[in-house]
């Protein structure tokens, strides 16, 4: 596998940051994850992933503004780079491509 | 309302897990999702939540961070770790007695040790302390250093500018004064202090600035520097509070800053509230005022920075040649300094806390000691109940040191579960304390104790190494049996049998320590029982006396405060709460009084006290011969007395001190007939308490001077809470500006003198409780251990005609002989500290019967108890089952 495959939890990520838009920290983005794939991610998987992914070139960090709620600390906000992008583009291709002729296969099977 | 705030320690810990980029940004997520939390579910739960949460992140952070291949080993033992925490699961009881063992050994360890060390290691948190100087004075050469100068004398040392030196004023203590915060108004300790003050101590406010030589001029708008203390209290660590106003003393108070953190002022026994300028003490003080030489006079302390290469003596010896025209100086008065570390406590405190810390200390030695046996004892049963196991992987190639760092990793996991566990345990004993007073008057609750992380680590690293140490110990008993033998006696054949003698021995063990802990409670318990019960005469929890309420403090004349004290005498008498109030009055006493004309010496001193003719019935002090004061005892008959059952005795002996003629000439109290005599009115420090009663309208108040003024004695009719609280109400309704002196029941001030032996039983009864429900959980494990054992041999004797009476003695006398073996292992460990305990006892003997044989048989009784279901159930055994199930 290269260096940049996507791991799950670095792939969700990508795609919450796809839906949450640009600015959005890692809060929103473990419920974004929790809402749509039903699933308990780990906050600590998605710290690690945001960090791979920045790493990477995937996503971009800036320190916010602070707030009391926060205990007077700053948000890091999270946004795609074009390389990002690009990766899930691919990701997503690449799944597409796998996944053709397949559906059927995946109704069929036995439970 | 005030913001929840996350738990603190966890938030430390997971601090130290971020890198430091992300740290600030992870802690403010997390935060965001407590409050969250607090929102939907709860303080409570939101608090569990995050200890949860942080625990979950730690352990996420590091195992999902890629590691370098020279870390694999570390993760093969997470694979060990990883089967150890599993293999404890499946035996969740034992685990979990074990992990909250250790956290209540390691919790109380590490908190103690925080509390000596706040004291006795580190008890100024300012800079370079060992450069800093109380600067005092003796009167003569023989005379004790007092500290306090006039303004005018102090005045003249700081102008001398020998070196940096700070003052800071006040009345004796920390001025209490009437502060309403963000709360209610309540009475707060005020330290006024020269504007350098925080310079010279080397120290910078938490929050804002401190004093300024501008707000330190009279007339100048007022100013506070909040304690931190103060400052998380009443305004819940908000940063936004330098800028607000409070109320002192009904005046508005600018806050313009909050002190460093940890910083509780110079004395261990007082912690100021707030700061304020020292020129403005007259504002909110209005006594005589500052400037004045004359009683009573604002004391101003002061305190000095030794330059660089200076030594305490050379800047003595220059003190002493300054040329000062000192109010009151006497050739005779030098200079002294004293390090603040030292002023901070006085040496009879010092001397007392010492004792008081090596007797905390042994207890908490102690309860790791039982942790340490009741983890050993849990080891040692799950090594051998694992000996199958052990033996069968030995049989396929494993090797012994492998299944011994097994059992050590075991050990381990449990000890860092417990140190983990130990953080809310310390939490939980600091608040349990925190009411208390230690001896030298130290209020716990006034120390702001907070775990030392060093100290935490060093006690759980004690912890982990002696759990790896008794695991080690555990894994060779079971790694040295015979593995064939253990794995004959699974195919039918008879293993040998062994008694349980290592774990019978830690259970006396763990019985020795029970005794003492709990023996050591009963004697606080019966000492502070025996001080309560020093006054059988009268009802000591219904009446309650006031400290002496000077008006003059408050600009009342003479004619003015008789009024004020009419016009409340007539207000409380009809108040439902009191159903009677007397006032006296009282001085220091004289050590030698003229008895029939001739000057005796006292035992101790006489102490005399003007009363009205509603004392004695208030208090309830019945007339234990002669007679009560009568109206014809009045201005211009002949002096009548009435005198305590000690100085009876000691103006008479056996006989009768009726008729007797005592007089104190050094009190102008004339010629007086002792006409009664009423029951003392005992407390610990006072046992025969000389007392002189006198009719008040004998002689003009206040009877001599510097009387502290009327003290009130009431009776409640109900609760005395609410007599104290008619009382505080009433005056204040006459005049608010009166704050006065609380009023208490003999019982609160005998227990307030009792602080140690309070804490004392606290502690010990706490950790000789859980020391006790050990002791009695192991009882029962070797009981049923060797229930089982020799279920072949009950049978056999059952068979042979044995009666089932005497299988069950046969299996209750083991008990016994363990716990005999116990109590007596605990009864010399008791002897080999009772020195250390009596310093502490009051009218108690370090092995009094009552408390060592009652509590000797309390562990028997639970023992015999815990091990009667085994016995029974071995005196039933039947031969033929027990055949057929081998």
């Amino acid at each position: 596998m290269p260096r940049t495959a996507l791991g799950d939890v670095e792939h969700f990520v990508l795609i919450a940051l796809l839906h949450l838009g640009d600015d959005t920290y890692s809060v929103p983005i473990l419920a974004e994850i929790s809402r749509r794939t039903g699933r308990e991610v780990a906050q600590a998987a998605v710290y690690i992933a945001l960090r791979r992914l920045e790493e990477k070139g995937l996503v971009l960090s800036r320190l916010g503004e602070a707030t009391a709620l926060r205990g007077g600390r700053a948000k890091r906000h999270f946004k795609l780079t074009p390389a990002g992008r690009k990766q899930l583009r691919d990701a997503r291709e690449a799944f597409v491509q796998m996944w053709a002729g397949a559906e059927n296969l995946v109704k069929k099977a036995p439970r | 309302m005030s913001q929840p705030r996350p738990p603190r320690v966890a938030e430390w810990l997971l601090a130290g897990r971020m890198q430091p980029d992300e740290r600030a940004s992870v802690l403010g997520d997390v935060e965001e999702q407590f409050h969250e939390q607090v929102r939907t579910a709860g303080v409570w739960r939101a608090t569990l939540w995050y200890w949860q949460h942080t625990i979950g992140l730690m352990w996420g952070l590091w195992w999902w961070t890629p590691r370098p291949a020279w870390s694999r080993g570390r993760v093969m033992a997470m694979d060990d770790v990883r089967y150890a925490v599993r293999r404890l699961r499946k035996q969740p009881l034992t685990s979990l007695v074990s992990v909250a063992t250790l956290a209540c050994a390691i919790g109380a360890a590490a908190a103690t040790w925080s509390l000596v060390s706040s004291l006795m290691l580190h008890p100024l948190n300012v800079t370079e302390p060992e450069r800093l100087f109380e600067i005092g004075y003796r009167r003569n050469a023989t005379s004790a250093p007092t500290s306090g100068f006039t303004y005018p004398a102090s005045r003249m040392l700081l102008d001398a500018g020998l070196m940096p030196m700070a003052a800071v004023g006040s009345i004796g203590s920390p001025t209490p004064l009437l502060v309403q915060g963000a709360g209610d108004a309540r009475v707060r300790a005020v330290r006024f202090a020269s504007p350098n003050f925080l310079d010279v101590l080397g120290l910078n406010p938490t929050l804002g600035r401190f004093l300024s030589e501008a707000e330190d001029r009279p007339g100048e708008p007022l100013v506070a520097v909040l304690s931190e203390r103060f400052w998380k209290s009443e305004f819940n660590s908000d940063p936004g509070v330098v800028g607000r106003t409070i109320q002192v003393r009904d005046q508005p108070t600018r806050i313009v800053g909050v002190a460093p953190r940890g910083f509780r002022g110079l004395d261990l026994r007082l912690s100021p509230d707030l700061y304020m300028p020292l020129h403005t003490i007259d504002r909110v003080q209005p006594w005589d005022g500052l400037y004045s030489n004359r009683p009573p006079v604002h004391w101003v302390d002061l305190v000095g920075r030794l330059p660089g290469g200076v030594t305490p003596a050379q800047m003595e010896q220059r003190l002493n040649g300054l040329q000062l025209d000192w109010f009151g100086s006497t050739p005779e008065k030098t200079f002294v300094l004293t390090d603040v570390e030292t002023a901070a406590l006085s040496e009879g405190a010092r001397t007392d806390f010492r004792q008081f810390s090596r007797l905390l200390g042994t207890t908490v030695a102690l309860l790791l000691a039982i942790g340490s046996l009741t983890v050993g004892m849990l080891l040692l049963m799950r090594t051998e109940a694992r000996g199958g196991e052990f033996a069968m992987c030995m049989a396929l190639g494993a090797s012994r040191l492998r299944l011994a760092s097994g059992v050590a990793i075991e050990g381990i996991v449990l000890a860092v579960a417990g140190g983990l566990l130990a953080l809310p345990v310390s939490q939980l004993m600091f608040a349990g304390i925190s009411t208390f007073e230690l001896p030298g008057d130290i209020r716990v609750s006034l120390l702001d104790l907070s775990l030392n992380t060093r100290v935490l680590a060093g006690v759980v690293t004690a912890a982990v190494a002696s759990v790896v140490l008794i695991a080690s110990l555990a894994s060779v008993f079971a790694l040295r049996r015979d593995h064939g033998d253990v794995l004959r006696s699974h195919t039918g054949a008879t293993p040998r049998i062994t008694r349980r003698r290592s774990r019978a021995a830690l259970v006396s063990a763990q019985v020795a320590v029970t005794l003492v802990l709990v023996t050591g409670a009963g004697l606080f318990a019966r000492s502070v029982s025996r001080a309560l019960s020093l006054n059988p005469d009268f009802d000591t929890t219904k009446v309650l006396w006031g400290g002496g309420e000077n008006l003059t403090r408050y600009g009342y004349e003479p004619p003015r405060a008789k009024a004020f004290f009419e016009e409340f005498r007539t207000r409380l008498a009809q108040h439902p709460a009191i159903t009677a109030l007397a006032f006296s009055e009282s001085n220091s006493g004289t050590g030698a009084i003229h008895i029939d004309g001739e000057s005796q010496k006292m035992p101790s001193s006489v102490r005399l006290i003007g009363i009205d003719d509603e004392y004695l019935r208030t208090i309830g002090l019945p007339m234990l011969t002669g007679r009560t004061f009568a109206r014809s005892d009045g201005t211009g008959a002949a002096p009548v007395a009435i005198v305590s059952a000690s100085l009876a005795r000691a103006i008479a002996g056996e006989g009768s001190a009726l008729g007797r003629r005592i007089a104190a000439p050094g009190l102008q109290v004339p010629d007086t007939e002792v006409v009664g005599v009423v029951p003392d009115i005992k407390s610990p420090g006072s046992l025969e308490p000389l007392a002189w009663y006198m009719p008040r309208r004998q002689y003009s108040a206040p009877m001599y001077p510097g009387s502290s003024g009327p003290r009130l004695v009431v009776r409640a009719s109900g609760n005395s809470d609410a007599a104290a609280a008619a009382v505080t109400a009433t005056m204040r309704a006459i005049d608010p500006a009166i704050y006065p002196e609380p009023i208490k029941t003999l019982d609160t001030r005998i227990l307030e003198g009792l602080g140690p032996q309070q804490f004392g039983m606290t502690v010990m009864g706490a950790l000789g409780t859980i020391a006790l429900l050990l002791s009695v959980l192991g009882t029962f494990v070797v009981a049923e251990s060797m229930a089982v054992l020799r279920r072949r041999e009950m049978g056999i004797r059952a068979a042979l005609g044995a009666r089932g009476s005497h299988l069950r003695s046969l299996l209750l006398t083991d008990t016994l002989r363990l716990v005999g073996a116990g109590l007596l292992a605990g009864f010399a460990l008791s002897w080999l500290g009772a020195g250390m305990i009596r310093v502490f006892l009051f009218q108690v003997e370090p092995f009094d019967p009552f408390v060592t044989g009652g509590v000797a048989a309390l562990i028997i009784v639970m023992a015999l108890g815990v091990s009667l279901r085994p016995a029974i159930a071995a005196a039933r055994i039947d031969l033929a089952r027990v055949l057929r199930q081998d």
